[in-house]
């Protein structure tokens, strides 16, 4: 059954093929109330399942899904819309139950908008790599230029799937890691020469690619509350969203998003740290 | 009762009926952003195809 477009009717009198009437031991339709959980619950779903089809028909990979999400800021779209139709379902089964409080919502709704409005603005003000670390649960990291044969070694030990990109093949100037990386693991922030992406934190990526020397930098998340003061004092306002500064000894860029301070230091090798502790 | 039953029927539909316009817009909404985002990913096809053809 499609729900979604199936309009809700009251369960009584006009019942559909197949539905009980508690009097006449007939099958009876689910009460309105369940079917609007149903119908919210299958909202995104729904278009989930509508975007996987039309990539598959495409022949695009789940990375390339996701960075493309990135860049068109489809889930807070999503999420935006997610967030009303809950309201309305709330807000109608109030109704049905004979407490409706019709304005109650509208604040709420209103309150939610203007939450993903801002969200969307520090979007396009705030760098991809700090917007990712400051409101994901994913690590962000950097990768070695130097060394994408292991980092191919590394992944493919891991399950995920690599795709050579034809122009980068034998082309010492390519910019960006020279294959696609396809596993809901690990996905790519900003632009490609960049070499930013974000790993799942509960996947044991992160280590491996640690412990292979594999990352250069990391962007470490802190709370801007329980930062040194002498640290936020030289950081330049980029724009009203996002400020960057450097550490004392300029080896470290902070960057700050509203309360969120992010450390963007380099990772030492740990072939060099283990020569060190010898 | 029986108008009563007949009352609370009526307000229910309408309720409904409220509800089914209100969630078809949102759909409508939905399927602005989905139709969006596969029309950016079809474009983003087709200038790599139009590259590897170059």
């Amino acid at each position: 059954m499609n729900l979604e477009k199936e309009p809700l009717k009251q369960n009584e009198g006009e019942q559909k093929p197949g539905s009980i009437d508690n009097s006449s031991g007939k099958e009876q339709i689910d009460s309105p109330e369940l079917q609007i959980d149903r119908q919210t619950a299958e909202f995104l779903p729904e278009a989930e399942r509508k975007i996987s089809s039309e990539a598959k028909s495409l022949d695009i990979s789940a990375e390339e899904v996701g960075t493309a999400r990135k860049e068109q800021g489809l889930d807070a779209k999503l999420e935006e819309i997610r967030a009303k139709v809950g309201q309305l379902a709330e807000k109608t089964k109030k109704e049905l139950n004979g407490t409706a409080e019709d304005q109650t919502s509208k604040p709420e709704v209103a309150k939610e908008k203007e939450k993903m409005d801002l969200f969307e603005k520090e979007r396009l003000n705030v760098p991809e790599a700090i917007m990712e670390a400051t409101s994901s649960q994913e690590y962000v990291v950097r990768f070695r230029s130097e060394d994408f044969d292991r980092l191919r070694k590394v992944l493919k030990n891991n399950g995920c799937e690599i795709e050579d990109i034809p122009e980068a093949k034998g082309d010492p100037n390519y910019k960006g890691v020279p294959f696609k990386i396809i596993t809901a693991d690990l996905y790519k922030i900003g632009p490609s020469e960049d070499l930013v992406f974000a790993v799942g934190s509960y996947s044991p990526l992160y280590r491996e690619l640690m412990e292979n020397d594999l990352v250069k930098t990391e962007f470490i998340v802190r709370n801007a509350n329980e930062a040194d003061p002498a640290e936020l004092e030289g950081m330049e306002k980029q724009n009203e969203f996002y400020s960057r500064g450097k550490s004392e000894d300029g080896k470290t860029t902070i960057h700050k998003r509203g309360n969120y301070l992010v450390y963007e230091q380099d990772v030492p090798l740990m072939e060099q740290n283990e020569e060190g502790e010898q | 009762m029986n108008g009563d039953n007949q009352k609370n029927k009526k307000r229910t539909d309408k309720v409904l009926e409220k509800y089914n316009m209100e969630l078809a817009e949102l759909e409508k909404e939905r399927e602005k952003i989905v139709s969006d985002f596969v029309g950016f990913l079809r474009d983003k096809k087709l200038k790599e195809i139009k590259k590897t053809l170059e």
